[in-house]
This record gives structure tokens, C-alpha cells and sequence, in this order.
């Protein structure tokens, strides 16, 4: 396998993670928002 | 009540400047680094991967570092506010450790052949991952109270032996692990241009899932 075929896994596998991580956490920020009482209108910008 | 206690916004404008941060890591990891050269003379370029996997293992340490301090701070101070940087700590430092131990498996195969060897720092980085996914799955199947805070605080406190011991595990026998090495100047800047990017990351992170936690505990 080429090196930078290596390198180029490595770093595409940590940007996929950091980039899924971040969108979860704005989900799940948003669902605990949505399960607030009295907030269900206000959503996150 | 107040909305320093009830969040409105899981970012702060601070994902922006690691977002940018993080850019500039990856043209410093894969432009601006030269390329690493074997005593034969070859061009090494999975050294690359170097510039994403030590910044994940550091920002790992940091991360449980900071669940250590927060945990003895829920200990003496019985605060719920410092167990909700515990938790949200605990939570990024397993998904950099992730990244640390997936970046190392695939440097292994490019300079060992291996994808994974029982090899003292891979065990001891291997045993933290198992401590912290634990820590983890603990505080989120045990109903949030001073109680559930109280016990990981102490788990924590514990689990943060295997830190140190991953740390040193490097200089513990004849392991494969490569030990810190003399870089060339420009590698270097980029290594550590790298672990500031990861840095910030971590902490904007960190500030969003703490506002998730505040979040969480005022709905209970």
C-alpha cells in the first residue's frame, strides 16, 4: 500500500470522528432543548 | 432561570477558531512538515500520521488529567458543577484516545507491518481506553445524583493511576512504541502548531459538552 494512502486513512478517520462527534453533540444538545419545558420553541441557532 | 444555568447554544464561537486551527494542523501536517528520511536514504511519509496521532494521545491525557482534577473537586467540595466537567471530560478523552490508538494501528502497519502488537505502551494506552469507556458507560446507565457523582468521582480518581503508567510505559522494557526523538526544526513547529489546534478543539469540546450536561440537569 502506498504511504500516503496511509497517511491520507489516518487522517480522513480523525476528521470523520471529530466532524461525527461534533454533529452528535448538537443533536443531543438540541433533543435536551426540545425536552425542556416551556423551551420547545426556542431551538438552537 | 438563569441562562448561564439553562444554555441556549451548544457552540461557543471558539468551534470556529478550531475549525480554522484545525485546517491550518492539517497543511502543517501534510505541506509545511518535510518529509521524514529512513537511514537508507527513503522518504518516510507515514511519519505524517505522527502529526495527528500525538496530538490525539496528548489531548487524551489532558482530557483525563482535567476528569482527575474535577473528580477530587467533586470529593472535597461535593459540587455538581465540577462533576459535570468530570463527565464531559472523561467523554472527549475517550474519543481522542480512540483516535490516538487508531492513528497508532495504522502507523504500525505502515512502519511495522502490524496493525496491533502487545507491546507495553499500546497494552497500557489499551487498559486507559478500557478505564475510561467504563467510566463512561458508568455515569451514563446511573441516574445522575450526588450519589452516582460521588461514586465515579472515586472511580475516577482511581483510574487515573493508569495515566502516569501509560506515560512511562515507553521507557518500561525493550518495547517497539518509538521513544520522543530529536525533529528537525520545522517538524517540530508543525507537532506542536498541531497539539495547540488539537488544544483548542478539546477545550471548545469540552465547553458544549458541559452546556449539554447543565442542559441535562436542569430537565431532571
Amino acid at each position: 500500500m502506498n504511504q500516503w494512502a496511509y497517511v491520507m486513512s489516518a487522517y480522513i478517520l480523525i476528521g470523520t470522528m471529530i466532524s461525527i462527534y461534533g454533529i452528535g453533540l448538537r443533536s443531543r444538545f438540541r433533543r435536551a432543548q426540545k425536552a425542556m419545558p416551556g423551551r420547545e420553541d426556542e431551538a438552537d441557532e | 432561570m438563569k441562562d448561564d444555568i439553562v444554555p441556549r447554544r451548544c457552540f461557543g464561537p471558539e468551534i470556529w477558531l478550531a475549525g480554522v486551527a484545525m485546517h491550518l494542523a492539517l497543511l502543517a501536517g501534510l505541506k509545511y512538515a518535510p518529509s521524514a528520511i529512513s537511514a537508507s536514504g527513503e522518504p518516510m511519509e507515514f511519519q505524517r500520521i505522527m502529526y495527528f496521532h500525538v496530538p490525539s494521545a496528548w489531548v487524551a491525557f489532558l482530557a483525563f488529567f482535567v476528569t482527575f482534577v474535577a473528580s477530587i473537586a467533586v470529593l472535597v467540595k461535593r459540587s455538581m458543577w465540577w462533576d459535570s466537567i468530570a463527565t464531559a471530560s472523561a467523554e472527549i478523552g475517550i474519543l481522542f484516545c480512540t483516535m490516538a490508538l487508531i492513528s497508532g494501528s495504522i502507523w504500525g502497519k505502515a512502519a511495522w507491518n502490524l496493525w496491533w502488537a502487545w507491546d507495553p505502551r499500546l497494552t497500557t494506552t489499551f487498559i486507559l481506553w478500557l478505564v475510561y469507556a467504563s467510566y463512561v458507560i458508568l455515569r451514563m446507565s446511573t441516574p445522575s445524583g450526588e450519589r452516582s457523582a460521588r461514586f465515579g468521582a472515586v472511580y475516577a480518581t482511581i483510574g487515573f493511576v493508569s495515566v502516569p503508567l501509560t506515560y512511562v510505559s515507553v521507557k518500561l522494557g525493550a518495547g517497539m512504541h518509538p521513544k520522543s526523538a530529536g525533529l528537525e526544526p520545522k517538524m517540530l513547529h508543525a507537532l506542536l502548531f498541531c497539539i495547540g489546534a488539537f488544544t483548542v478543539l478539546y477545550f471548545a469540546f469540552l465547553r458544549a459538552r458541559f452546556r449539554l450536561e447543565q442542559l441535562r440537569r436542569a430537565i431532571q
